[in-house]
């Protein structure tokens, strides 16, 4: 009963912290994710118009050519026309390369005159904070009058600046673009994260609630065995008591016909003391008595009580593993174990059937472990005690361990045969598993953790 | 040569060291430190000079030119090549490295360090030649001199006394000019026909035929161009008068011979005036110089087609193209 304390305090929180733990993960990984996912986006979306803008510059440019050249502000206004036509363009301005404004034109008041302020435009791009500015020289190709020309395998013709093209483009649509980015990535990332978060609740739970289930047992019996084991010390204290003041009136009654119901009395007390003896099995043990010793040497010398009570009525079947299976624990304790489980077994087999106790070496990883509610992984010794009775209904298999619950009749039965088997189990850091169908039989598994590993022990 | 100096180096000897005169133990070392000194001062000398060299573009006319003025001047080069970077600010960089002197190489570059006034500037294979310029600019011409044009076409034409020159006077005015006055003096008739552009050359053309023998192309960019080029090509064929050129390049558009520069000769030209600009000590420029070294390089399938003959003599000295 001592891993109770622990367990009652963790119970209800494991699946819980899990939880909170996995979504609180998740929910920062995806706002990391969405975070970086946004901001990538919304660089794109920016680098794209960028080069949109500096694309319709150098359409602009290369149309211009000629209406530049030439000075012809008809031919001019007809490219730039095509170009004002696109959206977010808010201001074209053409200039020669002097500076003098060929075309002017701006939806942004007084935007044509800080273009020419500006003149003649170094970068091909200009960021401010509403719009970007986009300039382009307007060259045409001149033959290269140079040595070049006359020497040279492949001559180049050279570039003669004629004019510039300014294009203004207003951040209206790039900052719609990038809200309904952020928009979109937050709504689904909101949506995946309570999905996950659904996802990880039913999960979480799926895989906690068999050892939710196991650790509320634990706790139950914990809380019936610090009842009992108050009920017993002050019932014995009270026995004691009463035993004592019928000795002093038998003493008195002698002779007197009335001693026989003082007897009764006695009787009634000491089966009392026995039931109260038994209560304090469930619920403590000492520890200081326990040594090493081999499972098959408790189950041998079982077998040969056994043996005569099984004879006639049962067929009784001792399977045990080949070599030594070492534990710690306490010989008489354990020789009550088995026993009780016989009792139980015997007790199921009405009509007669098979009585099996086999030993034998298994190995428990880690998930069986903390099924289990045991402390470590590892090798475990393991006592069968099966029987082909009637078996255990599957509503009352989680009662079967309780104190003073019975399926016998009244009178044949204290209640109190497993549960003593459970608290001695559990004082072994052991465990019990029960499989059983009704008209089958039942299988009790009991679980010790081994001495040593191997049969060639030190016993 | 302290580690070597005489106490060290005499333990180092032997101990009867002491009896050899002191005049004799300290001669070697001497000897020593005479000869590294004048080492060191020879190399002082070979490298006097840190030479600005701006180069116009990175191509292998001007990476020529740059290679023979290296091997020729002995000096210590920076080079700035204008193909990678912008010569905005070029004049201000040169400044702030005040070399002894700049040399440009090609029209670019010369435009682009023109301005200095106080440097020494060595120029080559600049065209057009800008004669106003003078002062603290030393020429090396891109052009060939005059006589050599016309010797190499009495050696390989002795018949071809007319000779038809179409030129624009903007450009190649000055040359052309030289060009009339060496013909003169060789008894040849070199008949002029000046064109203000391209387009003006087919009909420049018309006017000299049935006049010449021998049609002869200078560089002038005007001339050179493609279109001028194929009327001139055209021209020869029809009235089978040999076209002859500055460059091997127009020899596979149909010219039958070429008298062309060696930019690499261009190169160390340039860089035996600079050194013996530095030697006198010179301030101010001197004329400009021809081109010294011509290469002659002759279509061997053109020559047949218009039937004439190259002596051997011309084709020992000349490059021939099959």
């Amino acid at each position: 009963m001592r891993t109770g304390g622990r367990v009652s305090s963790s119970r209800h929180r494991i699946g819980m912290r899990l939880f909170i733990w996995l979504t609180s993960m998740t929910i920062l990984l995806f706002i990391l994710s969405t975070f970086t996912v946004v901001h990538r986006q919304q660089r794109e979306i920016k680098e794209s118009l960028i080069k949109e803008g500096l694309s319709l510059a150098g359409i602009c440019s290369e149309s211009l050519r000629t209406a530049v050249f030439a000075e012809d502000k008809g031919m001019i206004e007809t490219v730039v026309r095509g170009i004002i036509m696109q959206e977010g363009v808010v201001s074209v301005a053409v200039f020669d390369e002097s500076g003098k404004a060929l075309f002017l034109w701006s939806k942004i008041p007084d935007y044509a005159a800080v273009n020419s302020a500006k003149f003649p435009p170094v970068a091909p791009m200009t960021e401010t904070k509403n719009v970007f500015e986009f300039s382009r020289p307007i060259a045409i190709e001149v033959p290269d009058n140079s040595e070049v020309a006359l020497y040279a395998d492949k001559p180049q013709k050279i570039k003669k600046t004629v004019g510039y093209v300014c294009l203004v483009i207003d951040k209206v649509t790039l900052n719609a673009a990038l809200e309904k980015v952020l928009l979109l990535n937050t709504i689904i990332a909101a949506l995946f994260i309570v999905s996950i978060a659904l996802g990880i609740y039913f999960t979480v739970k799926r895989i906690t609630e068999p050892f939710e289930c196991r650790m509320a047992e634990m706790e139950k019996m914990e809380a019936v065995g610090t009842l009992a084991r108050g009920i017993a010390h002050d019932f014995n204290n009270i026995l004691a008591a009463a035993k004592g003041y019928l000795y002093v009136l038998r003493k008195k009654l002698q002779d007197n016909n009335l001693s026989e119901y003082v007897a009764y009395t006695e009787g009634s007390l000491d089966r009392a003391k026995k039931l109260v003896e038994s209560l304090l099995a469930f619920s403590n043990t000492d520890r200081n008595k326990f040594a090493a010793l081999d499972i098959n040497s408790v189950v041998k010398s079982l077998g040969q009580a056994v043996g005569p009570l099984a004879a006639g009525r049962y067929d009784y079947r001792e399977i045990l593993y080949e070599g030594d299976i070492m534990v710690k624990g306490d010989r008489l304790q354990l020789e009550q174990v088995v026993m009780n489980l016989v009792n139980n077994a015997l007790d199921s087999m009405s009509y007669g059937g098979t009585l099996t106790i086999q030993t034998d070496m298994v190995t428990l990883d880690r998930k069986d472990a903390e099924k289990f509610g045991l402390r470590a992984d590892g090798r475990f010794a393991c006592i069968t005690v099966q029987d082909t009775g009637e078996g255990i209904e599957a509503e009352i298999k989680s009662k079967i361990f309780e104190p003073f619950f019975t399926t016998k009749e009244v009178g044949k039965g204290t209640g109190l045969g497993l549960a003593i088997v459970y608290g001695i189990i559990n004082e072994h850091y052991g465990f019990m598993n029960v499989d059983s169908i009704r008209g089958e039989g039942a299988s009790f598994k009991v679980y010790l953790p081994l001495l040593t590993d191997g049969t060639k022990s030190d016993a | 040569m302290m580690l070597l100096s005489e106490p060290l180096f005499c333990r180092i000897l032997s101990s009867d060291i002491g009896k050899i005169p002191f005049v004799c133990r300290a001669f070697p070392i001497v000897c020593c430190t005479i000869f590294l000194l004048l080492q060191v001062l020879a190399a002082g000398v070979v490298c006097a000079y840190d030479i600005t060299v701006v180069k116009s573009d990175n191509i292998r006319l001007y990476d020529d030119a740059l290679e023979g003025f290296k091997n020729s001047c002995n000096c210590s080069v920076n080079v700035i090549d204008l193909s990678r970077k912008n010569g905005n600010n070029i004049v201000e960089d040169i400044l702030d490295s005040s070399p002894d002197a700049v040399v440009a190489i090609g029209s670019k570059a010369y435009e682009a360090v023109k301005s200095l006034k106080k440097i020494r500037l060595f120029t080559m294979l600049v065209y057009p030649y800008d004669p106003a310029k003078e002062g603290n600019i030393w020429w090396v011409s891109i052009e060939i001199h005059p006589d050599k044009y016309l010797e190499a076409a009495a050696e390989i034409l002795p018949h071809s006394r007319r000779i038809g020159l179409i030129i624009n006077p903007a450009l190649s005015g000055a040359y052309s000019r030289e060009l009339l006055k060496a013909g003169k003096e060789k008894g040849l008739q070199i008949i002029l026909k000046e064109v203000s552009s391209a387009r003006d050359v087919p009909s420049a053309l018309s006017s000299l035929s049935g006049k010449i023998d021998l049609l002869m192309m200078i560089p002038d960019t005007t001339v050179a161009a493609e279109d001028s080029v194929l009327s001139m090509v055209s021209f020869s064929y029809q009235n089978k008068i040999p076209l002859m050129t500055f460059s091997r390049k127009f020899l596979e558009m149909g010219a039958l011979l070429s008298l062309e520069i060696d930019p690499y000769d261009i190169g160390s030209q340039t860089g035996d005036m600079a050194k013996t600009v530095f030697k006198n000590g010179e301030v101010k420029s001197a004329p400009v110089y021809y081109a010294r070294k011509a290469l002659l390089v002759i279509n061997h399938k053109i020559a047949a087609k218009l039937g004439i003959h190259i002596p051997d003599s011309v084709r020992r000295e000349a490059e021939v193209l099959r």
